[in-house]
């Protein structure tokens, strides 16, 4: 027999239900106290377990009582209470396994109904998923007293539904599956007690001698038939008034019949435009319950938030308030931990084991310290390792001979349990485990952990014994793989952290309306949220769970209403109840007010569905954002200059390629060439444009005047080129795919073969190589009023017919445009290296004067290949000469603004503030001038 | 009339039937499907889940959903009618559908797919738990895949599809390129069902090609042909130099070219060449040679096509391996794998839905996608066939506003929708809810004679197209008007930016208009994306912040810059400018990194925020920047730097770890601009389905031709009528050379030109339709257009010689002006409702404990538990035998009141056992060993004479639960709430009250007796915790409790003092 006590709402539930467990079980037996020890009580939440402990500590502590507390459990765990005793049951992960592993061992035919793609045969984890989502709907049908057998034969009364086959091949695998756990010596804890409330055995009770259920809305058909049979007297503590006793069935849990009003006030709803406007609002009304400050403490005020993004969005519009801060009860999710992230990082190296998983390793800050203590690197190595990375991501780390190379020897021992292949022997998933705990040790040492990485450690140490249960069934398995199954069991997992005393707890729906704070403010009163909506589940949907009878979205609605009815009304004298309902997700998706709201008089709810659909008044804003831009972006501007420079002497001497960068942004030229500065791309697959460029140019070198003379026929010079490639690409760094690397290479040897034919058509027209790779000996100097800046320069190539001179330098791009378009544009000067390699070669070669330059253009198209010269004059070559004085003197003078086109693929880019729309660089600038990167035409 | 009033014909009361509703800009759609939405829900007995209502983007999808509840409310207070309800049965009609909310379905055909997706994975073949991915995933997905192409080609293979795709050579990067290839290619791999034998079907007759022997022979006779000479009878130069030429492309086998030569095409036609015939035996030659040149230019086109499709067949299935790995799709997958479900599966999954749909309202039909609509196929046709009074289809549209043919729309399914669904022809819609007539009139100047503007004279038949179905727009309301096309100069090249000008004079306008009418909201609309950013600064300069429709790049902002440069660098810490950038901010503050140009500094900031990031994460470190920027960055910085942290929470929680990843999160991601006004700036595709009270259109002048596209496909005569019919051939863009031999692929090349064409009218007649009272386009000088053809070009030629308001004295360069005054007075300015919250930038908690109870147990008090990564990792393993002979061993000491009472039997230990696991011969020694200690000096420790001289009556409590509460530390600690479980108390009972205690407590640890003392210091404090609570609960002095450790395998007793 069940009795309801009705608690009534003008108080919280947490203190009603103490106050009456506190009389009912009060003892003078040893002193006093109050003595409920074998009393199984049943909470909402083990949150809502260790308060209501507490508070019954509180009233011993005032009533001078020692309190022996009961044994404290969840609706989810009642039965398993009830029933289980005596019997070691699997935990969850290991049932998924199962599952996964029972799937995977059907025939096809059989399978196929349950999924239509079968998932790839040596990925664990993806069989541990399939299973998860198996045993989570198989436990659930056995709570409510039912086995896949049972919809299989259900569903077939639905005509033509297609779950019947789906459930008989679910339970074909379930005799697999429970010997997979007996192998184990462990049993499924919701079969079993669906088995021992089906064979109507007795119960044992193991000393309990009461039941008390606490605010307990919901219970499985599992739990009813096992208080039913356990025949221990049952009291219910029902969250309502008396007046309510037809909202509850005889466990005192919501009845499903639609409850038409909840007691919501219009004026204490919100509508905000988005969850982030609504987590403003919310900010706000706790700002304004907080009037005058003081009398209310964090721990008053409690905010719901029923979807972990809207948490998100609370923290941080929390942190535009001084004096707030909310504490996710939730905690936080285990896939951020530290040494979670240490594993998928392990898991990479070990699946691409190339220099670049290996940098992305050892930056790790727990492997760069073991790295230090164990190989004892040389100083700079990340930034080594990091840098040959960029350079050749594709080596194996195993071939890794660089500076370091003794970094990836000590990382390859490390992993060593995890690298070999998995037909050795001695690869199953025991020893896997072994090696990835084996790993972790050694990396941790004796290091010390602070509560946060010891409780994620911990976590994964659950994970890593849960596995190995199971690891029996999987003899043969890769290192990387057994992470990988490793991270899908603790993809879901949470570690709770505790909160300080001026942090408002942020908690889940069903938490938050058996919640004792005074002050409730909710965000999301959308459907979906509260209510949490239809049932999308991909084995048991809405449409089967009607059949089955099972709990649906509408179900729970009814349960949502009464709470929602019990939080505004247990606080109607003591504080109240926000509600905010957004109109707009995360994303950005449209939301639904909840159906909830509308559960009022006619009028109201007309009144509402206005309020929802019409336009939001203002937006929610503080005092600091409506503040006025202006003094702000000048403050901004100062803390984040455009183009900021730093104190460096002059240059002594350039490159006659820098004076193109100077041109072009004077402000790039001053960081690339003065301050030296270095932006580093993220590794590529492939050898970019520039290396290959060096390739080429590092053959064609070869061909100096030795070559110039004794090779003239095409296919002599291109035989030469050929083996000279053969040669160089030797030296070229190993690349993932050898397709692309040998494609690569045969682009080399096709602009080669084009070499050869304009090389053998310009020796025929008598030109031959005089010198390559040629250096001044002198300095050689640009003379100019602020004095006078040297020039560095290695031309590639200069030619000689009688006595003409030709300067040439090597085009190697896919489309390399000619000397014109590169140097000139319309009437200015854009690019002088040609002209200054003029300069060059006069002081070098006095007999020179009359020297032209030009390109040898070796593009994509082999009919675009051809040796082209820029069209100057003696005069034109003066005036080259003459602007490149007037860039020197610049240079000299120090004259860095940032130009007409700053460019660059990084940081130089932010430098130069590319990316920025706003970038008023009259304001921002300072002294650097002529900036305008506004309005770039793209 | 106003608003409110307005009533589309025949939505109010209409019978709810199959149709197809035309429906221009402005003319009340949304308004219309709302009634539709209400009429069907009416008949569906106010059942909300047999009605589906799709749109093409979410906040459409939300407005919609706004908008039947809104008609409803404005019909319940009388002031209005929909579907025939007004007042009393509306208003039960919305009290209805408010309170089952929850089964409206109002969304996009992509959430609805996505639906299905989650109910009916097992038959889609999707994974549990599978995911969409976003946009910056995408690209990572599509990259991973033509990675796993490289590594499955051979060299030999991959070099031949890169020479087959690139007729112009080989790429440097050929990785870069077939990933551009792949991402341009595949829908039409897709579109044309994974069929790449429909690729390159396009071939030449073999017969038409020559061996290399005819070649050669015809080449040396063409060579030897005598000159032709001029009617002075010398050699015709001309001639002479096109024979030369010919003979230069057949001996470099450039065949493309050499079909094109005019020569060619002379001898081909029979026409003369350069005022000459071509002789009889030359062009007997060239026509040879043609044959041969036409053959191998669409041999090559169809080689490189096949090749084309060859790829796609390996990256197709490279792509859906890799989807598959990272348990994910995008939204096109969805309706893919849809059409590859059977029907008696699609019935499951309707079951599954749980409600079959009896009402389907369509909006925006014309941006549906073939594959989308074949997923809706048996449903529209089931609808539409049985013509149930129960069931009711409605699909709405307009072919004008076709915008979206790049991204797989097919507007001819909207055209060809009721020919196809057997229903009559469609309604149309051309009232005007939204613009002035002033607006209108230039609207209809510029569209009732496009097929007659002479700038489109190349594209006469697709202008006329789109003139047919264009009908002359009416003002269903009065508002003043007013609408202005000028021109300005634009910039010779090189002198200044051209764009710039058009840019500066919009802004001008745009400065005018909200200064005129503070109240108007003001639109600048361009074609393109590029123009946006510097439209947007300069408005800011003039003190008008404008908002981008979907935000602003979140990187737009210095502070955020920065912090990129700082996460850069503890991902690279040898990137030199990125430390520089850093460390000439105010994060080098934060930092302590006093100079630019150390190496060291930079080492170790670099190695301090992986650190950081290890500990915290990313969003740990940009929480930190945040706080200690405070002050120092502007309010807008501030909000982009809370965005970032947004998104770098749910990156932390994510499997992805690694900082570039993030950072290119970062560079992808836009942020609404909260401070943002009333005025937005944005491209004419986001503009679709919005309007303004003033609307500026900029970017007029981007070319409408010329634009190529990467492919062309074939339905073959079907796909004339039919844009459903199956494709017969896929070629890649074929050059003008290939169009030159073949009609088929110049045909089809027109094709694509004329669609293209008629969407660029499209997007001109949007952006005009977006205006509700004023007008302003701009555009540059005729002269520096070129002539190409634009929507300049044709403004220009639609308003020339239409009459115009004078323009004022200096205004020359206005082509059109015209004010319209409206009859009745404009409408009031809708008051906006006050109430807004306007929050306290700072709170003042009370002081308080803290709020969470912490359970904290006893047995950890004192000392921390290891804390040692190797110790935590095998704890688990080392614990799980003891713990459980640990529970063991207290389940039989519980059966011991005292030792003199009769022993427990083995049947009762064993059934104490049976849920611990034991085997057989484990549970044996354990119960010797339990037998053994029970036998020796333990055991006495459980006798009742270890009391016999104290005072009182020895009682024994076991397994007693006691619970207390910890305060915490005064710090902000957590408050504890202890529990715990005492193995064993003897209380000594004198007159009735506690006199003394012993706490005992039993250890199942194996160790040696020299080592019990060691292990006492460690289990000390949790006696300690026990004697004060059982002192707390007794009323006793601690003194007055003992506690004793009962080590049971050395069977030692260790007093605790």
């Amino acid at each position: 027999m069940i009795e309801r006590v009705f608690m009534g709402w003008e108080r919280p539930l947490i203190e009603t239900a103490a106050a009456w467990i506190a009389q009912r079980f009060r003892t003078d037996d040893t002193g006093r106290g109050i003595d409920f020890q074998q009393t199984l009580v049943v909470v909402p939440g083990r949150r809502f377990g260790r308060e209501l402990t507490a508070e019954i500590v509180g009233i011993g502590e005032k009533t001078d009582s020692w309190v022996s507390p009961g044994r404290v459990t969840t609706p989810g765990e009642l039965c398993g209470v009830l029933v289980d005793s005596g019997t070691p049951m699997a935990p969850g992960l290991l049932r998924a396994m199962a599952w996964g592993e029972a799937l995977r061992g059907l025939p096809v035919q059989l399978f196929e109904h349950v999924l239509r793609r079968r998932p790839d045969d040596a990925s664990a984890a993806e069989w541990m998923r399939l299973g998860r989502m198996i045993d989570g709907s198989v436990g659930e049908l056995a709570r409510e007293l039912l086995t896949p057998d049972d919809v299989a034969v259900r569903a077939g009364d639905v005509q033509e539904s297609g779950e019947s086959s789906r459930w008989r091949s679910i339970d074909a695998a379930r005799p697999t599956y429970e010997q997979l756990l007996a192998s184990a010596r462990m049993a499924d804890g919701h079969l079993f007690r669906l088995a021992t409330i089906r064979s109507g055995g007795a119960l044992q009770t193991g000393g309990l001698r009461e039941i008390v259920l606490v605010g307990v809305v919901e219970l499985d058909q599992a739990s009813r038939r096992a208080i039913d049979r356990c025949g221990l007297p049952v009291h219910s503590l029902v969250f309502a008034p008396e007046a309510e006793a037809s909202a509850v069935d005889e466990f005192g849990c919501v009845s499903r019949a639609p409850r038409g009003h909840v007691s919501i006030d219009s004026s204490c709803v919100e509508f905000a435009e988005d969850v982030r406007d609504g987590a403003k609002r919310i900010v706000g009304r706790i700002a304004a319950w907080t009037q005058p400050a003081g009398e209310l403490s964090a721990r008053d005020v409690t905010v719901c938030a029923p979807t972990p993004a809207l948490a998100i969005e609370l923290g941080i519009a929390a942190t535009r308030v001084e004096g707030l801060a909310f504490h996710d009860a939730a905690g936080e999710k285990l896939g951020g931990a530290s040494v979670v992230k240490l594993l998928a990082m392990i898991a990479e190296f070990l699946r691409e084991q190339t220099v670049e998983a290996l940098a992305a390793l050892v930056k790790r800050p727990e492997i760069e310290r073991w790295i230090e203590s164990a190989a004892g690197p040389e100083p700079g190595w990340i930034n080594r390792i990091d840098q040959d990375a960029i350079f050749a991501p594709d080596v194996p780390a195993r071939e890794y001979d660089q500076r370091d190379g003794k970094v990836a020897a000590a990382v390859l021992e490390l992993c060593a349990g995890l690298v070999a292949a998995p037909a050795t022997q001695g690869t199953g998933l025991s020893q896997r485990l072994d090696a990835v705990v084996g790993l972790l040790d050694t990396v941790f040492g004796a290091q010390e952990l602070n509560d946060r990485e010891a409780g994620a450690i911990r976590a994964i140490a659950d994970v890593i014994e849960e596995c190995r249960n199971g690891s029996e069934w999987i003899p043969n398995i890769e290192g990387w793989r057994a992470i990988e199954l490793l991270l899908e069991g603790v993809a879901d997992a949470r570690q709770p952290d505790s909160s300080t005393r001026s942090e408002v707890e942020v908690l889940g729906w069903l938490e938050a309306a058996a919640d004792r704070a005074p002050y409730l403010a909710v965000l999301g009163l959308n459907e979906g949220m509260i209510p949490v909506g239809r049932v999308e589940d991909a084995l048991l949907p809405e449409s089967v769970r009607r059949v089955l009878g099972m709990p649906t979205g509408e179900s729970r609605a009814e349960r949502d209403a009464f709470l929602l009815e019990g939080a505004i009304r247990s606080r109607e004298k003591r504080g109240g109840v926000w509600f905010v309902c957004a109109k707009r997700d995360e994303d950005g998706g449209p939301l639904k007010p909840s159906r909830l709201l509308f559960r009022c008089d006619d009028a109201e709810a007309l009144a509402r569905v206005e309020r929802a659909v019409s336009e939001i008044p203002e937006p929610a804003r503080f005092n600091a954002t409506a503040r006025t831009q202006t003094p702000d972006a000048k403050a901004g501007a100062a803390a984040f200059p455009l183009a900021p420079l730093h104190e460096l002497p002059p240059p002594a001497e350039v490159h006659v390629t820098a004076f193109r960068e100077y041109v072009r942004s004077p402000y790039v030229f001053f960081l690339k060439r003065i301050a030296k500065l270095e932006e580093l791309d993220e590794p590529s697959p492939e050898a970019d444009q520039s290396r290959m460029g060096k390739v080429l140019h590092k053959v064609l070198q070869g061909f100096g005047p030795e070559q110039s003379r004794a090779l003239k026929n095409e296919d002599e010079i291109a035989s030469w080129a050929m083996e000279q490639l053969a040669q160089t690409v030797n030296t070229l760094p190993r690349q993932r795919s050898s397709a692309v690397r040998d494609a690569q290479i045969e682009v080399a040897r096709r602009r080669l073969r084009m070499f050869a034919r304009l090389q053998s058509e310009h020796a025929d027209a008598g030109w031959i190589v005089h010198s390559t790779e040629r250096m001044h000996t002198e300095p050689v100097f640009l003379e100019t009023p602020e004095g006078r800046l040297g020039l560095r320069g290695q031309i590639d190539r200069i030619d000689v017919r009688g006595d003409e001179w030709l300067v040439l330098d090597y085009k190697t791009a896919d489309k390399p445009m000619p000397p014109e378009k590169t140097h000139r544009n319309a009437d200015a000067w854009i690019d002088l290296q040609l002209p200054l390699y003029i300069h060059i070669l006069r002081q070098m070669e006095p007999t020179a004067s009359n020297a032209r330059a030009g390109y040898i253009l070796l593009p994509r198209a082999s009919a675009e290949g051809k040796i082209v010269r820029g069209e100057w004059d003696d005069a034109m070559i003066d005036d080259a000469i003459r602007r490149a004085k007037e860039i020197a003197a610049a240079m000299l003078r120090k004259e860095y603004p940032l130009g007409d086109d700053p460019y660059g693929s990084g940081a130089i880019a932010r430098l130069c503030g590319v990316t920025l729309v706003e970038a008023d660089s009259s304001d921002d600038q300072g002294a650097s001038e002529g900036a305008d990167s506004e309005g770039e035409d793209e | 009339m106003t608003p409110r009033d307005r009533q589309p014909a025949q939505a109010n009361g209409a019978p709810v039937v199959p149709s197809v509703i035309l429906a221009s800009a402005g003319s009340g759609k949304t308004f219309e499907l709302a009634a539709r939405y209400v009429a069907a829900f009416e008949r569906a007995g106010r059942s909300p889940d047999r009605i589906l209502a799709t749109t093409f983007t979410r906040k459409a999808a939300g407005e919609m959903q706004a908008k039947i509840l809104a008609r409803l409310i404005e019909a319940s207070r009388g002031e209005n009618e929909v579907a025939g309800l007004k007042g009393e049965r509306a208003r039960e009609a919305a009290l209805s559908l408010a309170r089952r909310i929850d089964r409206l379905r109002v969304q996009t055909l992509d959430s609805y797919f996505a639906e299905i997706g989650r109910v009916g994975a097992g038959e889609l073949g999707l994974s549990p738990g599978w995911r969409t991915l976003d946009e910056t995933e995408i690209e990572e997905v599509q990259e991973e895949a033509i990675d796993a192409v490289c590594r499955t080609l051979e060299t030999g293979t991959m070099i031949a599809i890169l020479d087959a795709l690139n007729l112009g050579g080989l790429p440097m990067k050929p990785r870069a390129e077939l990933i551009r290839r792949a991402k341009t290619l595949h829908g039409a791999f897709v579109d044309c069902g994974g069929d790449p034998s429909k690729w390159g079907a396009i071939r030449p007759e073999a017969a038409d090609q020559l061996s290399e022997e005819e070649l050669r022979g015809l080449l040396a006779a063409f060579e030897a042909l005598p000159a032709v000479l001029t009617r002075g009878g010398e050699e015709h130069a001309v001639f002479e130099s096109a024979r030369e030429k010919a003979a230069a492309c057949a001996k470099t086998q450039d065949w493309a070219t050499f079909y094109t030569l005019k020569l060619v095409q002379a001898a081909l036609s029979g026409a003369r060449f350069s005022r000459a015939d071509v002789p009889a035996s030359m062009a007997d030659i060239l026509k040879r040679l043609a044959a041969h040149a036409r053959a191998r230019t669409l041999d090559d086109l169809a080689i490189a096509s096949r090749a084309a499709g060859g790829l796609m067949t390996v990256f197709d299935a490279k792509l859906q391996e890799t989807k598959q790995a990272r348990n994910a799709l995008t939204f096109d997958d969805m309706p893919r794998l849809m059409l590859s479900l059977g029907e008696e599966e699609r019935g499951w999954i309707a079951f599954r839905m749980d409600g079959k749909v009896d009402h389907l309202l369509l909006d925006e039909f014309q941006d549906t996608s073939r594959v989308q609509y074949r997923v809706l196929e048996p449903v529209l046709e089931e609808i539409a066939s049985t013509r149930d009074a129960g069931r009711s289809l409605f699909a709405v549209g307009d072919v004008k506003q076709s915008l979206y043919g790049w991204r797989g729309a097919v507007p001819e399914l909207l055209e060809g929708l009721t020919t196809r669904l057997g229903l009559g022809e469609p309604e149309t819609r051309a009232s005007n809810w939204r613009s002035s007539q002033g607006v209108l009139d230039a609207v209809n100047v510029v569209f009732t004679s496009i097929g007659s503007n002479t700038r489109l004279d190349k594209f006469r038949s697709s202008a006329q197209r789109w003139q047919s179905i264009f009908a002359p727009h009416k003002a269903a309301r009065d508002l003043d008007g007013f609408v202005r096309l000028e021109q300005v100069r634009l910039a010779k090249k090189g002198e200044e930016r051209r764009v710039d000008l058009v840019i500066d004079r919009a802004v001008e306008r745009v400065v005018e208009i909200a200064a005129e009418n503070p109240e108007w909201s003001i639109a600048v609309i361009s074609r393109t994306n590029a123009v946006i950013p510097p439209v947007i600064h300069r408005l800011k300069k003039r003190g008008i912040l404008a908002a981008q429709e979907r935000g602003h790049p979140l990187m737009d902002e210095p502070c955020v810059s920065a912090v990129i440069s700082l996460l850069q660098l503890a991902e690279h810490p040898g990137d030199s400018a990125s430390r520089y950038h850093v460390a000439k901010s105010a994060l080098a503050g934060l930092l302590e990194m006093p100079s630019a140009m150390d190496d060291r500094v930079a080492d170790r900031v670099s190695r301090e925020l992986r650190e950081r990031a290890a500990q915290s994460g990313i969003a740990g470190i940009l929480a930190w920047v945040r706080q200690g920027l405070e002050g120092k960055i502007s309010d807008r910085g501030r909000d982009r730097l809370e965005h970032m942290e947004r998104l770098a929470r749910a990156f932390d929680s994510g499997s992805q770890s690694r900082i570039p990843d993030f950072i290119r999160q970062v560079h992808d991601s836009a942020v609404v601009d909260e401070s943002a006004g009333r005025v937005s700036v944005l491209n004419v595709h986001k503009a679709k389905g919005l309007e303004w009270d003033a609307v500026v259109l900029i970017d007029l002048d981007v070319a409408w031709d010329g634009k190529k596209a990467p492919v062309v496909v074939d339905r073959g005569e079907a796909g004339e009528g039919d844009p459903l019919a199956p494709v017969e051939v896929v070629s890649l863009w074929p050059p003008k050379e290939a169009q030159a031999c073949d009609p088929r692929l110049a045909s089809l090349v027109d094709r694509w030109t004329s669609r293209g064409i008629k969407e660029a009218i499209s997007c001109l007649y949007v952006a005009m339709t977006r205006a509700r009272r004023r007008l302003e386009m701009i555009i540059g000088n005729e002269e520096e257009q070129g002539k190409r053809l634009s929507a300049a070009e044709v403004l220009r030629e639609a308003f020339s010689g239409v009459r115009t308001d004078s323009g004022k004295p200096g205004e020359a360069s206005v082509l059109y002006s015209k004010a319209f005054h409206a009859r009745a007075a404009p409408l009031a300015q809708r008051a906006r409702p006050a109430g807004a919250t306007t929050q306290a930038a700072a709170l003042n908690f009370a002081a308080a404990a803290a709020r969470t109870v912490v359970g904290l147990a006893p047995s950890k008090q004192g000392h921390r538990a290891a804390m040692h990564a190797g110790a935590l990792l095998r704890e688990p393993r080392a614990h799980e035998s003891s713990r459980a002979t640990g529970e063991l061993w207290h389940a039989w000491f519980e059966r011991v009141e005292w030792k003199e009472d009769r022993n427990a039997t083995d049947d009762e230990l064993l059934h104490d056992a049976a849920r611990f696991g034991f085997g057989a011969r484990d549970l044996r020694e354990q119960m010797a060993l339990f037998r053994g200690v029970m036998s020796g000096p333990l055991g006495g420790v459980l006798s009742k004479a270890r009391y016999a001289l104290r005072p009182g009556v020895p009682r024994v409590l076991r397994e007693w639960a006691l619970a207390w509460s910890d305060r915490g530390s005064e710090q902000g600690g957590a408050a504890g709430l202890v529990q715990g479980r005492i193995d064993r108390v003897v209380i000594g009972m004198d007159s009735g009250r506690p006199a003394w205690a012993e706490v005992l407590d039993f250890k199942t640890d194996r160790v040696t007796p020299d080592r019990v003392g060691a292990l006492a210091e460690v289990y000390g404090p949790q006696i300690h915790a026990y004697r004060s609570a059982i002192g707390r609960a007794l009323k006793l002095e601690t003194a007055q409790i003992n506690g004793v450790l009962l080590f049971v395998r050395p069977g030692v007793a260790h007093d605790v003092r």
